[in-house]
């Protein structure tokens, strides 16, 4: 596994939560991998701070002074822009061509190409409508991302032979 | 001034010579593009792995167990592929034999002298069906046994540090001067590692039993081998000195083989075996090659002692049923 994959296992291994094979692949790399071992450690340094923490009630007013502050530091106050009348109408205006744009798009995505046999025939006569069948809606299958998914496997296009060794025996005897 | 010295270094920089290492990758560049064309893709039905041209005539030496119950083995060799037959193979060393009617083949030279460890391994053949990729290791050791698919397989050479991969097995490798040391036979994964871990050790198995087994099967159509049907420990000085042996001499026989040669002799398991067709038994690995090398039944003094005592009898050395 590469650095990447093994950082989003380092977080689960400091925490206990990997699976064998997870926690073998972290143990290997980061006994060579300096970089991910800092990342290993800085985790588990994460985790030793939590655990000191108490639980209990704090002061009152606690909350309150933190958020205050935090919210100062990350949303500073901004001018409110004044709107005026015509900015009224410019926005209902938008409103109105972005509906139609939708509805365009739409109607040109459902209307499908013809056969060259009926595109002959609209060029030739009359055309006649016929309701299209109704066509069981297929809706792309969404991707769930795992995240504890690995790279994805080698795809090999055969089966490519080495035998293992089932055990190298420890004695000395040889046959004859 | 400036110029004159931006000149001389200019020269200088032109004349300078290669280095070491510039030296061996050209070298090591040059003994993969000799021994390359000597490596062929083998298909076995489904399976696919790695042979070695050993014949101009066609022969191709690759792993055993990969061709079991193939109906259909086809071997490339470049950009050309050959419906193969399977001549015969080796259960002892897992060395087969196939035959294509293919001209002009460029066949391995074999190393004529035996592998030492420290030796380098340049291992040619088809991991995960890439044609004739290169990976260089050592050899870690010799004489290793091993146990694959349910075999012993004795005198290996173990290879450290080359990537073997599936589809490797039976690929060439070869030493610094481009000589067959060995054919890859299998590889090691330790069971904490995992099914899909990667190899860590390679075994190969040495030219000289290489050369011995598709030779044999060539001359003879299948594979002719002679059996003691006993298997042997050496001797410790310890043990040699209580039963007052000279220094070097002397097996435990550590199992016999139901209606071997040796059972029929009388031999037993714990008897020391002193001596086999009139020489002392000393080298263990020069005794196995003077029974493998009897192509057909031979009758041979052999005397041992049981209980300190000195026994005489004879075996009647057989050809190899290769159960």
């Amino acid at each position: 596994m590469g650095c990447d994959e093994i950082r989003d296992l380092l977080a689960l291994y400091a925490g206990g939560e990997s699976y064998d094979s997870e926690r073998i692949a972290v143990e290997a790399h980061v006994a060579v991998c300096a970089a991910c071992a800092r990342e290993l450690d800085q985790y588990r340094e994460a985790r030793a701070n939590l655990a000191v923490l108490r639980e209990g009630l704090a002061p009152a007013g606690t909350f309150k002074s933190i958020w205050s502050s935090v919210r100062a530091d990350r949303f500073p106050a901004k001018p409110v822009p004044t709107t005026s009348g015509v900015d009224h109408v410019l926005r209902y205006a938008a409103v109105a061509v972005v509906g139609l744009a939708i509805g365009v798009v739409v109607h040109f995505s459902q209307s499908r190409p013809l056969s060259p046999e009926q595109s002959k025939a609209s060029t030739a006569a009359a055309p006649v409508t016929i309701p299209a069948p109704v066509q069981p809606a297929t809706l792309p299958r969404m991707i769930v991302p795992n995240r504890r998914a690995s790279a994805p496997a080698l795809e090999l296009d055969g089966t490519y032979y080495l035998p293992r060794v089932e055990s190298i025996p420890v004695g000395r005897d040889k046959d004859y | 001034m400036p110029i004159a010295s931006l000149a001389a270094l200019t020269l200088t920089l032109a004349v300078q010579e290669p280095s070491t290492l510039e030296k061996l990758e050209k070298e090591i560049s040059a003994v993969v593009e000799r021994i390359r064309p000597s490596v062929v893709r083998v298909n076995a039905d489904e399976l696919t792995f790695s042979g070695v041209v050993y014949s101009p005539e066609g022969h191709i030496i690759t792993d055993a167990s990969g061709l079991d119950q193939a109906a259909e083995i086809r071997v490339t060799v470049g950009d050309r592929t050959y419906s193969a037959e399977r001549v015969a193979s080796d259960k002892c060393t897992g060395v087969a034999v196939l035959k294509i009617s293919a001209k002009g083949l460029t066949p391995a030279l074999l190393c004529p002298d035996a592998c030492k460890p420290g030796t380098t391994a340049l291992v040619v053949g088809n991991p995960l069906g890439l044609p004739t990729s290169f990976s260089a290791g050592t050899i870690g050791g010799i004489g290793r046994s091993i146990r694959v698919r349910g075999r012993k397989y004795e005198n290996m050479l173990q290879m450290s540090g080359a990537a073997v991969h599936p589809g490797d097995c039976g690929a060439l490798v070869a030493d610094a001067s481009g000589h067959l040391v060995g054919l890859v036979h299998s590889a090691a994964v330790p069971e904490s590692a995992g099914e899909k871990a990667a190899p860590v050790l390679a075994f190969a198995v040495p030219a000289a039993w290489v050369k011995f087994s598709a030779d044999r099967i060539i001359e003879h159509g299948h594979m002719v081998r002679g059996w003691l049907g006993a298997s042997l420990l050496p001797l410790s000085d310890a043990a040699r000195a209580q039963l007052g042996l000279e220094a070097g001499v002397g097996a435990e026989v550590a199992r016999v083989d139901r209606d071997s040669p040796a059972a029929k002799a009388g031999l037993a398991t714990r008897d020391i075996l002193l001596s086999l067709g009139g020489e002392l038994v000393k080298d263990l690995e020069a005794l196995q090659w003077k029974i493998a090398r009897i192509d057909t039944p031979t009758p041979m003094k052999l005397s041992f002692l049981r209980n300190r005592e000195r026994c005489d009898a004879e075996a009647r050395i057989e050809i190899d049923p290769q159960k």
